[in-house]
């Protein structure tokens, strides 16, 4: 049965994109000009920064050997690569052709330094270059102008771990019964304005169900206890010491299920504030002055295609591709996006774009109030 | 001048004008540069109202006004200073009394338990405050459980997520093996004849110690005491762990919060804050001067002998003392590190399968391992010999040269302490882009080792200076009048006295070198990872088990300490003094 269901699906898949097909096959002049360009450079120098593109280095060996051009990549905190690559920028170096990771140090720190290079001109393959191909139709940029911040991945967002033995589902159904008195003093959260939640707080932020009153109260009635390791939040609701967890719990969550603990790190249900789409650092960015600008470019456009999407998201397990054409039933259900699902997409939302950092802002200072430095 | 200098220096200094002159420039210029530099542009920008990363250039106050305008930067500064002071209270005698046990008196399986002490160093402090956890958590602690089930108790025993579990934390961390590691060796430079006197003279052993053996030793002790003074404000790991949960927030959390979790990072207030420290080292300086010059600390001369104190009928209850801290500072975190290693999840044994071999896996099939473990080797071995020898000049050029600018060195190095290596990091990053002849050293292995070498200067140079004032002046006199020149008599007469503390701070800067992260983080490329950035990763990335595959990591770092610190202490038993019980 679910061999068949398989089937069916690749060939209505192949049948809907009957351009698609026909695309893939089709080498045109200008990639191949690319390839033999990007050949020449023999390198591209790639960071992956954030949990996926960490992930991803698995990824990487499919291009070098595909193309015989060489990856050099490097992982770690993409706070501290944007640091250094803009003090070797400002001193005359340029040694990074292409970034995977998230979008607030790219907004924050990148673009106003001007390190990064206007994207839509670098899509060359036509498969990628297609806006149709994409979710909602069109290419995705997490960035105000939408020409730099190549958003290619996201999944539902899970703000909410708990234990099984201690929570029923159905006693969370909308955000406002974490409100509820019977929770005071029995949630563990990461704080809502770290850098590392802002994808989970700021698109509640903006949801005019949730917003600021709702943080406000969460604060300052509930009194929930703030700690600064994910890990160390979800393993006290593991062990039943809280049973609700909340804001980036989730994946610590689905590692200690998984070990056989009663907790859960996604609901079952979509709560009532409706479901939001986080891309979290599934964001593709071109340098600016890149030293290997034609192997970065090919680079880009294998990343994007229909290949390097679905390697992408088998690698990186809880993303999916905002690709159409791609199989993501190499992921789990909960990660899916559903073609015909509700979301709030914050990095389609100039408000999301422009006020993040704000948001963060007014997120600490919310904390701040309540008690929490 | 220098004739001026030289007519009032103390009897003994040796006279070299023209040599002096040129060393202590060369000196001053090359730690000015690397050291003061970067923090004068830290410091710089840290009036830039645009922010370091962003924006151009704009003087300003606002960083400064707003670190500390914020509410609760007085508290937390309260809050710092409270548990520095009762850790210490408890750790600075405890230190003294082991040192003192160790160095002085017969006790068994000295020097084993004494690199017992070093081993406890050697350990992550965050492994050890998780080790602790899952013994005194108020909830699961094993302890705790345990109390409830066979004492009957309501709550807990210890609630280790209290201002007593931050304090206790530190204590079973670094606060009481560092200060062992530091004063034992300057414990053994006691001359014996010393204390005879004192015991001849009727005084007990008590007496002795209070009157003799302590005063004799202020210059180490005040060095150890001032060394984790200024590093107040560097500790934030343990009081981020068990503080944040119990809204106990402290002064180096928010300097290390405005550094690591601000977007962009907000360093112009994080310098701000962390300039406080400026006040003390200022207070400290001349302090220090005060205290090491007002009287004679020999205790080494020509007539040196060295010997032990038996405590008679105590001397049990010492070696028990002794070896129940060991346990208590090493047992803990090797079992949570090295058990935790071969757990699927480290401290619950619910998790099913409670155990795996797959953490090993990870990090041994990981590419970057075996590349950042030669790459970490190379740094610290180079640290480890190129650092006591460098620093133990310099000590010797401030304590016994009268050249001029040794007040202007000095402060160099307690100054490079007012900035945590987070921020200085930065700066010297800028330092080797921005200098033209300088840049090719970014990215390889030779930037790494200065810094690695640099980051141990202050508790290298300050431990040096204060083993130099333990030595009587005769010998290097007695040198001196058979015609030896000073580098000669450095190598000839000083070396193996000071070997003890040269292997000691040699080892120290290669721990510190081997687990170096926010000084090296911005300087490291692909290709010169270390251990220690690999493990920060694992740590930081919010992936399975990466705890556990950290932990292994840093258990790779502590082996090749160790085994470098057996291998130190021996060839020091070969080329130091013998029979001083090193």
């Amino acid at each position: 049965m679910m061999r068949q269901l398989v089937s069916i699906s690749v060939v209505a898949t192949v049948l809907m994109f009957p351009t698609v097909s026909a695309q893939v096959a089709a080498a045109t002049p200008e990639m191949d000009k690319l390839i033999a360009a990007a050949k020449k450079e023999g390198q591209v120098e790639v960071i992956l920064s954030g949990q996926v593109p960490r992930k991803l280095r698995a990824a990487m060996p499919a291009f070098q050997k595909k193309y015989g051009v060489k990856i050099n990549f490097q992982t770690g905190s993409g706070r501290k690569h944007a640091e250094r690559i803009l003090a070797e920028r400002r001193a005359g170096r340029f040694t990074v052709d292409v970034w995977l990771g998230g979008a607030n140090t790219a907004l924050v720190q990148l673009l106003p330094n001007k390190a990064l290079a206007s994207f839509p001109e670098l899509l060359i393959d036509p498969e990628v270059k297609d806006p149709k191909l994409w979710f909602k139709g069109k290419h995705h940029y997490t960035d105000p102008e939408h020409r730099y911040i190549f958003t290619w991945g996201a999944s539902p967002a899970y703000n909410i771990s708990y234990n099984t033995k201690m929570v029923k589902p159905e006693e969370i159904k909308s955000y406002h019964d974490l409100l509820n008195p019977k929770w005071k003093g029995k949630i563990v959260s990461w704080s809502p304005g770290a850098q590392g939640t802002a994808a989970s707080s700021v698109p509640m932020f903006i949801n005019p169900k949730i917003g600021e009153k709702w943080f406000r109260r969460w604060a300052n009635e509930m009194k929930p206890v703030i700690v600064t390791d994910a890990r160390q939040a979800a393993e006290w609701v593991a062990i039943g010491r809280f049973p609700i967890g909340l804001f980036g719990t989730s994946t610590q969550a689905e590692i200690l299920a998984g070990q056989n603990f009663p907790i859960a790190g996604w609901l079952p249900h979509p709560m009532a504030e409706g479901e939001v789409l986080s891309a979290s650092a599934a964001n593709l960015m071109a340098m600016d002055r890149a030293p290997n600008p034609n192997a970065r470019n090919l680079f880009i456009n294998w990343a994007l295609s229909k290949e390097g999407q679905s390697l992408f998201i088998k690698i990186g397990e809880k993303t999916d591709s905002l690709r159409r054409d791609v199989d993501n039933k190499v992921i789990a259900q909960q990660y899916r996006i559903d073609p015909e699902g509700e979301y709030y997409v914050p990095f389609s939302d100039p408000t999301y774009i422009n006020k993040q950092s704000e948001i963060i802002t007014k997120l600490r200072t919310i904390m701040k109030e309540a008690g929490y430095k | 001048m220098t004739t001026v200098q030289s007519a009032v220096a103390p009897p003994g200094k040796v006279r070299l004008p023209g040599t002096g002159m040129f060393v202590m420039a060369v000196l001053i210029l090359f730690f000015g540069f690397y050291i003061i530099y970067p923090i004068v542009l830290i410091f710089i920008q840290s009036f830039n109202a645009e922010g370091v990363i962003v924006g151009e250039y704009r003087f300003s106050f606002v960083n400064w006004v707003k670190a500390f305008e914020e509410p609760g930067t007085l508290e937390s500064l309260g809050n710092t200073i409270v548990v520095f002071f009762a850790y210490t209270a408890v750790a600075f005698p405890l230190a003294v009394l082991i040192s003192w046990i160790l160095a002085r008196t017969p006790i068994r399986f000295s020097r084993g338990l004494e690199f017992m002490f070093w081993v406890s160093f050697m350990l992550p402090a965050l492994t050890t405050t998780i080790g602790w956890t899952l013994l005194l958590d108020p909830y699961f602690g094993f302890i705790n459980v345990m109390a409830k089930n066979v004492l009957f108790l309501d709550g807990p025993l210890f609630d280790i997520y209290s201002v007593e579990g931050i304090v206790f934390a530190h204590l079973m961390g670094n606060a009481i093996s560092q200060k062992v590691m530091l004063l034992t060796p300057a414990f053994r430079n006691m001359n014996v004849t010393l204390e005879e006197a004192g015991r001849v003279s009727g005084a007990g052993r008590l007496r002795t110690m209070m009157r003799i053996t302590l005063p004799v030793m202020v210059p180490p002790m005040v060095v150890v005491f001032m060394l984790n003074t200024v590093r107040m404000f560097n500790s934030f790991e343990i009081e981020q762990i068990l503080g944040t949960p119990i809204k106990f927030y402290v002064y180096s959390t928010r300097i290390f919060s405005l550094v690591r979790e601000v977007e962009p990072p907000g360093y112009g207030e994080a310098t701000a804050l962390a300039s406080l420290t400026l006040i003390i080292i200022l207070i400290f300086i001349p302090l220090q001067r005060w205290l090491l010059t007002r009287r004679q600390y020999t205790t080494i001369s020509g007539d040196y002998k060295p010997g032990l104190i038996h405590l008679g009928p105590l001397q049990p209850f010492a070696f028990i003392l002794v070896v129940f801290v060991v346990a208590l500072l090493t047992v803990v975190p090797v079992l949570t590190l090295l058990g935790g290693s071969f757990m699927t999840r480290a401290g619950f044994f619910q998790a099913t399968p409670t155990y795996t071999l797959d953490h090993w896996r990870t990090v041994l099939a990981d590419p970057i391992f075996f590349r950042a473990l030669s790459t970490t080797f190379i740094i610290a071995i180079s640290t480890a010999i190129i650092s006591p020898v460098m620093f133990s000049m310099v000590a010797y050029v401030l304590v016994r040269r009268n050249w001029p600018g040794r007040l202007a060195l000095d402060s160099i190095f307690w100054v490079s302490a007012g900035i945590p290596g987070m921020l200085s990091g930065l700066g010297l990053l800028w330092v080797i882009l921005d200098t033209p002849g300088l840049n090719w050293l970014f990215g390889t292995t030779w930037i790494l080792i200065i810094v690695a070498i640099l980051q141990g200067k202050l508790t290298s140079i300050q431990m040096f200076k204060s083993t130099f004032l333990q030595m009587g002046q005769d010998m290097e006199e007695a040198a001196r009048t058979a015609g030896a020149g000073w580098l000669y008599t450095y190598f000839r007469i000083w070396l193996p006295l000071i070997a003890p503390t040269m292997i000691l701070l040699g080892t120290l800067n290669f721990v510190l070198a081997a687990g170096a992260t926010s000084s090296v983080i911005l300087l490291a490329s692909r290709d010169t990872v270390t251990l220690s950035l690999l493990a920060l990763e694992y740590m930081t990335t919010n992936v399975g088990a990466a705890r556990e595959v950290a932990g292994i990591i840093s258990l790779f770092i502590v082996a090749m300490t160790a085994g470098l610190a057996l291998v130190a202490r021996w060839f020091g038993f070969q080329v130091g003094v013998k029979d001083r019980g090193v």
